[in-house]
Protein backbone atom coordinates (compact mmCIF):
# COMPACT_ATOMS: atom_id res chain seq x y z
CA UNK A 1 0.00 0.00 0.00
CA UNK A 2 1.42 3.35 -0.90
CA UNK A 3 1.09 6.16 1.58
CA UNK A 4 0.08 9.60 0.46
CA UNK A 5 1.73 12.31 2.45
CA UNK A 6 -1.08 14.75 1.87
CA UNK A 7 -3.65 12.30 3.22
CA UNK A 8 -1.62 11.61 6.32
CA UNK A 9 -0.11 14.93 7.29
CA UNK A 10 -0.67 15.45 10.99
CA UNK A 11 0.65 18.06 13.37
CA UNK A 12 4.03 17.46 14.98
CA UNK A 13 4.83 18.94 18.37
CA UNK A 14 8.09 19.73 20.13
CA UNK A 15 8.67 18.55 23.70
CA UNK A 16 7.53 21.90 25.08
CA UNK A 17 4.22 21.57 23.23
CA UNK A 18 4.92 24.04 20.48
CA UNK A 19 3.73 22.88 17.06
CA UNK A 20 6.48 22.39 14.51
CA UNK A 21 5.58 24.10 11.22
CA UNK A 22 5.21 21.89 8.15
CA UNK A 23 4.97 22.92 4.51
CA UNK A 24 1.54 23.82 3.25
CA UNK A 25 -0.02 20.44 2.34
CA UNK A 26 -1.24 21.89 -0.95
CA UNK A 27 2.39 22.19 -2.02
CA UNK A 28 3.05 18.50 -1.43
CA UNK A 29 -0.23 16.97 -2.50
CA UNK A 30 0.78 16.17 -6.08
CA UNK A 31 4.18 14.80 -5.18
CA UNK A 32 4.39 11.07 -4.71
CA UNK A 33 7.59 9.09 -4.59
CA UNK A 34 8.12 5.70 -6.15
CA UNK A 35 10.25 3.51 -3.91
CA UNK A 36 12.02 1.71 -6.75
CA UNK A 37 12.89 5.01 -8.46
CA UNK A 38 14.11 6.44 -5.16
CA UNK A 39 16.35 3.39 -4.77
CA UNK A 40 17.78 3.74 -8.29
CA UNK A 41 18.42 7.44 -7.85
CA UNK A 42 19.95 6.99 -4.39
CA UNK A 43 22.31 4.33 -5.73
CA UNK A 44 23.29 6.63 -8.59
CA UNK A 45 24.01 9.36 -6.07
CA UNK A 46 26.15 7.02 -3.97
CA UNK A 47 28.11 5.99 -7.09
CA UNK A 48 28.73 9.64 -7.87
CA UNK A 49 29.93 10.28 -4.32
CA UNK A 50 32.24 7.25 -4.54
CA UNK A 51 33.70 8.63 -7.75
CA UNK A 52 34.57 11.77 -5.80
CA UNK A 53 36.44 9.71 -3.20
CA UNK A 54 33.67 9.67 -0.60
CA UNK A 55 33.86 6.06 0.54
CA UNK A 56 32.08 4.27 3.33
CA UNK A 57 28.59 5.37 2.38
CA UNK A 58 25.81 2.87 2.89
CA UNK A 59 22.12 3.07 2.13
CA UNK A 60 20.07 2.23 5.20
CA UNK A 61 16.68 2.50 3.55
CA UNK A 62 14.61 4.07 0.81
CA UNK A 63 10.97 4.93 1.15
CA UNK A 64 8.08 6.11 -0.94
CA UNK A 65 6.88 8.10 2.05
CA UNK A 66 7.81 11.76 1.95
CA UNK A 67 9.99 12.85 4.86
CA UNK A 68 13.30 14.63 5.09
CA UNK A 69 16.33 14.84 7.37
CA UNK A 70 14.49 16.83 10.03
CA UNK A 71 11.49 14.50 9.83
CA UNK A 72 13.79 11.50 10.22
CA UNK A 73 15.47 12.80 13.39
CA UNK A 74 12.58 14.63 15.04
CA UNK A 75 9.34 13.13 13.72
CA UNK A 76 10.05 9.40 13.43
CA UNK A 77 10.06 9.51 9.62
CA UNK A 78 6.51 10.83 9.54
CA UNK A 79 6.91 14.36 8.22
CA UNK A 80 8.69 16.71 5.87
CA UNK A 81 9.87 19.59 8.04
CA UNK A 82 11.74 22.46 6.46
CA UNK A 83 15.31 22.68 7.75
CA UNK A 84 14.78 26.38 8.41
CA UNK A 85 12.92 25.36 11.60
CA UNK A 86 15.77 23.25 13.00
CA UNK A 87 16.98 25.77 15.56
CA UNK A 88 13.56 26.27 17.13
CA UNK A 89 13.01 22.50 17.22
CA UNK A 90 16.34 21.89 18.96
CA UNK A 91 15.74 24.60 21.54
CA UNK A 92 12.07 23.69 22.11
CA UNK A 93 13.16 20.08 22.64
CA UNK A 94 15.75 21.08 25.25
CA UNK A 95 18.87 20.35 23.20
CA UNK A 96 22.11 22.17 24.01
CA UNK A 97 25.30 22.68 22.04
CA UNK A 98 28.20 20.39 22.85
CA UNK A 99 31.79 20.18 21.73
CA UNK A 100 32.66 17.92 18.81
CA UNK A 101 34.98 16.02 21.18
CA UNK A 102 32.03 15.09 23.39
CA UNK A 103 29.91 13.48 20.67
CA UNK A 104 28.23 10.21 21.56
CA UNK A 105 25.81 7.94 19.75
CA UNK A 106 22.38 9.55 19.52
CA UNK A 107 23.61 13.15 19.39
CA UNK A 108 22.58 15.41 16.56
CA UNK A 109 24.83 17.04 13.97
CA UNK A 110 23.74 20.20 12.16
CA UNK A 111 25.40 21.00 8.85
CA UNK A 112 25.81 24.56 7.65
CA UNK A 113 26.56 26.21 4.34
CA UNK A 114 27.79 29.78 4.70
CA UNK A 115 26.48 29.85 8.28
CA UNK A 116 22.97 28.80 7.20
CA UNK A 117 21.70 25.54 8.67
CA UNK A 118 21.00 23.22 5.75
CA UNK A 119 21.05 19.62 7.01
CA UNK A 120 20.79 17.48 10.14
CA UNK A 121 21.80 13.92 11.00
CA UNK A 122 21.94 11.50 13.89
CA UNK A 123 25.26 10.16 15.23
CA UNK A 124 25.30 6.36 14.96
CA UNK A 125 28.87 5.50 15.87
CA UNK A 126 31.82 7.22 17.47
CA UNK A 127 35.25 5.65 17.28
CA UNK A 128 38.40 6.94 18.98
CA UNK A 129 39.57 10.27 17.63
CA UNK A 130 41.93 10.41 14.71
CA UNK A 131 43.79 13.65 15.12
CA UNK A 132 41.41 16.35 16.23
CA UNK A 133 38.37 15.04 14.35
CA UNK A 134 36.12 12.47 15.99
CA UNK A 135 35.73 9.46 13.77
CA UNK A 136 31.96 9.58 13.84
CA UNK A 137 29.37 8.11 11.56
CA UNK A 138 26.05 9.75 10.95
CA UNK A 139 22.68 8.60 9.63
CA UNK A 140 20.80 11.21 7.65
CA UNK A 141 18.09 11.48 5.02
CA UNK A 142 19.25 13.16 1.83
CA UNK A 143 16.24 15.08 0.60
CA UNK A 144 14.17 13.03 -1.83
CA UNK A 145 16.72 10.22 -1.65
CA UNK A 146 17.11 7.49 0.94
CA UNK A 147 18.66 7.39 4.40
CA UNK A 148 22.43 7.15 4.16
CA UNK A 149 24.93 6.23 6.84
CA UNK A 150 28.11 8.17 6.19
CA UNK A 151 31.23 9.60 7.75
CA UNK A 152 30.67 12.86 9.59
CA UNK A 153 32.01 14.98 6.75
CA UNK A 154 30.92 12.95 3.73
CA UNK A 155 27.78 14.63 2.43
CA UNK A 156 27.00 16.26 -0.94
CA UNK A 157 28.38 19.78 -1.30
CA UNK A 158 25.14 21.67 -0.74
CA UNK A 159 24.47 19.74 2.49
CA UNK A 160 27.30 21.78 3.95
CA UNK A 161 29.83 21.00 6.65
CA UNK A 162 29.25 19.56 10.15
CA UNK A 163 29.31 22.70 12.28
CA UNK A 164 27.08 22.29 15.31
CA UNK A 165 26.75 19.35 17.67
CA UNK A 166 23.69 19.10 19.87
CA UNK A 167 22.61 16.80 22.68
CA UNK A 168 19.53 16.57 24.88
CA UNK A 169 21.42 14.47 27.45
CA UNK A 170 21.31 15.68 31.00
CA UNK A 171 24.26 14.56 33.17
CA UNK A 172 23.24 11.83 35.67
CA UNK B 1 20.76 28.90 -29.64
CA UNK B 2 22.73 30.41 -26.80
CA UNK B 3 20.30 29.04 -24.22
CA UNK B 4 20.91 25.47 -25.36
CA UNK B 5 24.19 25.16 -23.49
CA UNK B 6 22.38 26.10 -20.29
CA UNK B 7 19.56 23.65 -21.02
CA UNK B 8 22.10 20.88 -21.63
CA UNK B 9 23.80 21.51 -18.30
CA UNK B 10 20.76 22.16 -16.15
CA UNK B 11 18.92 19.07 -17.37
CA UNK B 12 21.70 16.60 -16.54
CA UNK B 13 21.46 14.12 -13.70
CA UNK B 14 24.57 15.68 -12.12
CA UNK B 15 22.85 19.04 -11.88
CA UNK B 16 19.56 17.69 -10.62
CA UNK B 17 21.07 15.52 -7.92
CA UNK B 18 22.78 18.50 -6.26
CA UNK B 19 19.38 19.92 -5.40
CA UNK B 20 17.32 16.77 -4.88
CA UNK B 21 19.23 16.09 -1.64
CA UNK B 22 18.06 19.30 0.03
CA UNK B 23 15.42 19.77 2.71
CA UNK B 24 13.70 23.08 2.17
CA UNK B 25 12.87 25.59 -0.53
CA UNK B 26 15.00 28.28 1.11
CA UNK B 27 18.02 25.96 0.92
CA UNK B 28 17.24 25.13 -2.71
CA UNK B 29 17.18 28.85 -3.50
CA UNK B 30 20.41 29.37 -1.55
CA UNK B 31 22.11 26.56 -3.44
CA UNK B 32 20.84 27.87 -6.78
CA UNK B 33 22.26 31.29 -5.92
CA UNK B 34 25.72 29.69 -5.56
CA UNK B 35 25.57 27.72 -8.80
CA UNK B 36 27.78 29.09 -11.58
CA UNK B 37 25.54 27.84 -14.39
CA UNK B 38 22.56 29.58 -12.84
CA UNK B 39 24.57 32.77 -12.36
CA UNK B 40 25.48 32.66 -16.06
CA UNK B 41 21.88 32.13 -17.08
CA UNK B 42 20.74 34.99 -14.86
CA UNK B 43 23.34 37.32 -16.37
CA UNK B 44 22.14 36.38 -19.84
CA UNK B 45 18.49 36.98 -18.95
CA UNK B 46 19.35 40.38 -17.48
CA UNK B 47 21.20 41.36 -20.67
CA UNK B 48 18.67 39.84 -23.10
CA UNK B 49 15.18 40.01 -21.65
CA UNK B 50 13.71 38.32 -24.72
CA UNK B 51 15.13 35.00 -23.53
CA UNK B 52 12.63 34.91 -20.67
CA UNK B 53 9.97 33.67 -23.06
CA UNK B 54 12.29 30.93 -24.30
CA UNK B 55 12.84 29.84 -20.72
CA UNK B 56 9.11 29.81 -20.13
CA UNK B 57 8.67 27.65 -23.25
CA UNK B 58 11.37 25.31 -22.00
CA UNK B 59 9.47 24.82 -18.75
CA UNK B 60 6.32 24.03 -20.75
CA UNK B 61 8.32 21.55 -22.80
CA UNK B 62 9.71 19.78 -19.72
CA UNK B 63 6.56 19.68 -17.64
CA UNK B 64 5.01 16.50 -19.03
CA UNK B 65 8.34 14.76 -19.51
CA UNK B 66 10.50 12.44 -17.44
CA UNK B 67 14.25 12.10 -17.69
CA UNK B 68 15.52 9.11 -19.68
CA UNK B 69 18.45 8.95 -17.25
CA UNK B 70 16.37 8.72 -14.09
CA UNK B 71 12.79 8.15 -15.20
CA UNK B 72 11.92 11.04 -12.89
CA UNK B 73 10.44 14.44 -13.63
CA UNK B 74 12.75 17.37 -14.32
CA UNK B 75 11.78 18.94 -11.01
CA UNK B 76 15.21 20.38 -10.18
CA UNK B 77 15.73 21.71 -13.72
CA UNK B 78 12.31 23.33 -13.73
CA UNK B 79 12.81 24.93 -10.34
CA UNK B 80 16.13 26.31 -11.59
CA UNK B 81 14.43 27.89 -14.62
CA UNK B 82 11.59 29.21 -12.48
CA UNK B 83 14.10 30.65 -10.01
CA UNK B 84 15.77 32.55 -12.88
CA UNK B 85 12.44 33.81 -14.24
CA UNK B 86 11.41 34.91 -10.76
CA UNK B 87 14.56 37.03 -10.56
CA UNK B 88 14.21 38.59 -13.99
CA UNK B 89 10.65 38.48 -15.33
CA UNK B 90 7.83 38.01 -12.86
CA UNK B 91 5.18 37.89 -15.59
CA UNK B 92 6.69 34.80 -17.19
CA UNK B 93 7.48 33.40 -13.75
CA UNK B 94 3.82 33.70 -12.87
CA UNK B 95 2.65 32.16 -16.14
CA UNK B 96 5.00 29.23 -15.64
CA UNK B 97 3.88 28.89 -12.02
CA UNK B 98 0.24 28.43 -13.00
CA UNK B 99 1.25 25.58 -15.33
CA UNK B 100 3.56 23.98 -12.79
CA UNK B 101 0.89 24.17 -10.11
CA UNK B 102 -1.30 21.77 -12.08
CA UNK B 103 1.45 19.23 -12.72
CA UNK B 104 1.97 15.98 -10.83
CA UNK B 105 5.31 14.65 -9.61
CA UNK B 106 6.99 17.94 -8.73
CA UNK B 107 8.17 19.08 -5.31
CA UNK B 108 10.56 22.03 -5.50
CA UNK B 109 8.96 23.54 -8.61
CA UNK B 110 5.46 23.46 -7.12
CA UNK B 111 6.80 24.87 -3.86
CA UNK B 112 8.38 27.85 -5.64
CA UNK B 113 5.34 28.20 -7.93
CA UNK B 114 3.16 28.45 -4.83
CA UNK B 115 5.36 31.23 -3.47
CA UNK B 116 5.24 33.15 -6.76
CA UNK B 117 1.46 32.82 -7.07
CA UNK B 118 1.12 34.16 -3.53
CA UNK B 119 3.41 37.07 -4.40
CA UNK B 120 1.29 38.01 -7.41
CA UNK B 121 -1.85 37.81 -5.31
CA UNK B 122 -0.30 40.17 -2.79
CA UNK B 123 0.60 42.60 -5.56
CA UNK B 124 -2.93 42.52 -6.92
CA UNK B 125 -4.44 42.99 -3.50
CA UNK B 126 -2.18 45.97 -2.82
CA UNK B 127 -3.50 47.50 -6.05
CA UNK B 128 -7.02 47.11 -4.67
CA UNK B 129 -8.38 45.46 -7.81
CA UNK B 130 -11.05 43.38 -6.14
CA UNK B 131 -13.35 43.66 -9.18
CA UNK B 132 -10.77 42.24 -11.54
CA UNK B 133 -11.30 38.60 -12.46
CA UNK B 134 -7.62 37.88 -12.13
CA UNK B 135 -7.73 38.08 -8.36
CA UNK B 136 -10.34 35.39 -8.01
CA UNK B 137 -8.67 33.29 -10.70
CA UNK B 138 -5.35 33.41 -8.93
CA UNK B 139 -6.98 32.70 -5.60
CA UNK B 140 -8.71 29.63 -6.95
CA UNK B 141 -5.35 28.29 -8.07
CA UNK B 142 -3.90 28.08 -4.59
CA UNK B 143 -7.05 27.65 -2.54
CA UNK B 144 -8.27 30.76 -0.79
CA UNK B 145 -7.85 29.59 2.79
CA UNK B 146 -4.10 29.19 2.44
CA UNK B 147 -3.32 32.82 1.67
CA UNK B 148 -2.14 33.66 5.16
CA UNK B 149 0.90 31.37 4.89
CA UNK B 150 3.10 34.00 3.33
CA UNK B 151 6.85 33.70 3.43
CA UNK B 152 9.08 36.65 4.20
CA UNK B 153 10.93 36.65 0.89
CA UNK B 154 7.71 37.09 -1.04
CA UNK B 155 6.82 39.95 1.24
CA UNK B 156 10.19 41.54 0.62
CA UNK B 157 9.73 41.41 -3.15
CA UNK B 158 6.26 42.78 -2.65
CA UNK B 159 7.61 45.79 -0.80
CA UNK B 160 10.13 46.52 -3.52
CA UNK B 161 7.42 46.40 -6.18
CA UNK B 162 5.14 48.59 -4.15
CA UNK B 163 7.88 51.18 -3.97
CA UNK B 164 7.84 51.50 -7.76
CA UNK B 165 4.29 52.37 -8.82
CA UNK B 166 5.39 53.36 -12.32
CA UNK B 167 6.51 49.76 -12.85
CA UNK B 168 3.50 48.46 -11.06
CA UNK B 169 0.53 49.59 -13.18
CA UNK B 170 1.63 48.21 -16.55
CA UNK B 171 2.85 45.09 -14.78
CA UNK B 172 -0.60 44.56 -13.32
CA UNK B 173 -2.19 44.78 -16.76
CA UNK B 174 0.25 42.18 -18.05
CA UNK B 175 -0.46 39.91 -15.12
CA UNK B 176 -4.19 40.14 -15.72
CA UNK B 177 -3.68 39.23 -19.38
CA UNK B 178 -1.44 36.34 -18.40
CA UNK B 179 -4.02 34.98 -16.02
CA UNK B 180 -6.72 35.08 -18.66
CA UNK B 181 -4.43 33.26 -21.10
CA UNK B 182 -3.36 30.71 -18.51
CA UNK B 183 -6.91 29.90 -17.54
Amino acid sequence: MSLHYFDLQKPVFARNGQEIPQPNPLVLQKYQQNQELVRIQTEALIDEMLAKGKTGLSIRSVSSYLYDCVGMVFANRRAWIDIEHIYEILTNDGYHLISKDNLVVGDVVVYTLDKKRVHVGLVTRVHPNIGSIPNARVLSKWGKHGEIEHRLEDVPYYLGRPSEFWSEKVPL
Amino acid sequence: MILDKYFDKIETLDFQVQFSVLSGLSVVELALSYDETISGLLDLLRREARYAEDLYRRIRYLLPRVSQETNLSYDESIVAYLYCLNKTDLLFAYRASTLIWDTEGLLWSRWLAFKIIQLVQQIEQSLDVSSVDSVSSARSIVGGSELADTRSSAATSHVSFAASPHVFKPFHLEISTAIVEAT
